[in-house]
């Protein structure tokens, strides 16, 4: 790689049609439901060690439906708020009212009021 | 051939200054591309919203993080494995194009905060240092559950307008608001040491089993799994706001925390000549996009770089200082 060719890259004459003619696959859509299954394997003397944990998390009664993820130190990672790592789930679940504040306060904007077909898809489980 | 240099923000006026300019206009640079093309929906209602160039990296950056590696793992193409540090050399280095590009200077070299001089000082003090003030990153959010940017050439009454953003589910949503910050300072969180940076740069190997937020070596160091929360998680952590969210390219801060992560890789390169990059191309499939010669995940055409093209940048960029 050199300077010409990320020169070439950078040219909006060059990115803009290839971008229209292939648009990205993006994340519209939640899981879709409100349990999260996480596996973690090992192998221990021998044994094959498997450990699946499902988290079904709520706030106000409301379902959270990000993709956890538990490393092998039990800490809990929530895809998100990607530079977090967390001891327990519940840590994680402060952090993200902490973080998104208005999106747990009462009357705030809910992704329902959303308008157009993507979000439509997205309530379908599409993406 | 030009060699740009890359020098610290917090010193250097003419990096800064052209950074920002630089910034003003990929973030004005209209694409002719919306939000509709890319299916992505309007949050409470917010109708499609024009695509800047500046905002086609924060798309970018948002593919390659939902690309999970293998499908369903905490680890991703960009982050939380060994391509981590690649991919973002990358992700830098075309930025930089298109910031040459807009500045019509060749020789502009992005220009890296170096987070661990302003973390020796006291916490209380941090939200003060020169990469907040007005001339440069603008500073803290206001209060409340709104916190925009109110300072610098970034805030709420510049124009510069988030047009992407991903939720707490992680569900991208075209916007129209300002920028959003919320400095942990108040909650007597520091940025990192330079101690925590030197300690880091001693680490072999590049990487290890099991190739992720678990892995010894200095590739998760640098990103900061070691916890506590450290270096690169720990500078978005700080900060949160716009920097907390999977579109935390949205804040030109972004690039300065990474260019300075790039700079320590170049460091510990430096430092460790002969410690390959890892794994190379015999690790099992399940490593696919972290391999020595895999295809990172592309965005702007097809062409794809490889770890492997990332590893001798020297023809295309130095920075002014390694040591710290």
């Amino acid at each position: 790689m050199d300077n010409s060719e990320l020169a070439r890259a950078a040219d909006p004459r060059v990115f803009v049609p290839y971008l229209r003619d292939n648009p990205p696959r993006l994340p519209t859509g939640g899981h879709g439901h409100g349990a999260i299954e996480t596996v973690r394997t090992a192998t221990h003397r021998g044994h094959e060690i498997v450990v699946r944990t499902t988290y079904e998390i709520e706030v106000d009664g409301r379902p959270l439906k990000g993709h956890l993820n538990v490393g092998n130190d039990g800490s809990v990672h929530y895809h998100p708020l990607p530079n977090y790592s967390f001891d327990s789930a519940l840590d994680l679940v402060r952090q993200v009212i902490d973080s998104f504040p208005e999106r747990f306060e009462a009357g705030g904007p809910h992704p329902a009021d959303a308008t157009d077909s993507g979000h439509r898809e997205a309530h379908r489980g599409g993406a | 051939m030009t060699v740009g240099i890359r020098r610290d923000i917090r010193s250097d006026d003419g990096a800064r200054d052209a950074y920002v300019q630089g910034v003003i206009r990929l973030k004005q640079e209209d694409t002719g591309l919306t939000t509709g093309d890319f299916r992505i929906p309007g949050f409470a209602g917010t109708p499609p919203q024009p695509l800047s160039t500046w905002d086609l990296f924060v798309l970018w950056h948002l593919v390659a993080m939902n690309t999970s590696t293998p499908p369903g793992a905490d680890r991703n193409a960009a982050h939380v494995g060994p391509v981590f540090l690649p991919w973002h050399r990358w992700m830098l280095l075309l930025l930089e194009a298109n910031l040459q590009r807009v500045l019509r200077d060749a020789g502009f070299g992005l220009p890296y905060w170096d987070w661990a001089a302003d973390g020796d000082g006291s916490v209380d003090e941090q939200p003060q240092a020169p990469v907040w003030k007005r001339e440069c990153m603008g500073g803290d959010g206001s209060a409340g559950s709104e916190p925009f940017v109110t300072t610098g050439p970034f805030a709420a009454d510049s124009g510069f307008r988030v047009r992407v953003w991903s939720d707490e589910e992680g569900r991208v949503w075209a916007v129209d608001r300002p920028l959003r910050r919320r400095f942990r300072a108040g909650e007597g969180l520091g940025l990192p040491t330079t101690a925590d940076v030197k300690a880091a740069l001693e680490l072999l190997p590049y990487d290890t089993e099991p190739w992720d937020r678990n892995s010894d070596g200095f590739r998760n160091r640098l990103e900061g799994w070691t916890r506590p929360t450290g270096l690169h998680n720990l500078v978005h952590v700080w900060a949160r706001g716009d920097m907390e969210a999977a579109t935390s390219p949205n804040d030109p801060v972004f690039y300065l925390n990474h260019c300075n992560v790039d700079r320590l890789w170049a460091a510990w390169q430096a430092e460790h000549p002969d410690a390959p990059y890892l794994p190379g191309d015999d690790a099992p499939g399940d490593l696919l996009r972290h391999r020595l010669s895999d295809p990172m995940v592309a965005f702007f055409t097809d062409t794809a770089a490889t770890p492997a093209d990332m590893l001798d940048v020297s023809s295309i960029y130095t920075y002014d200082r390694l040591t710290m």
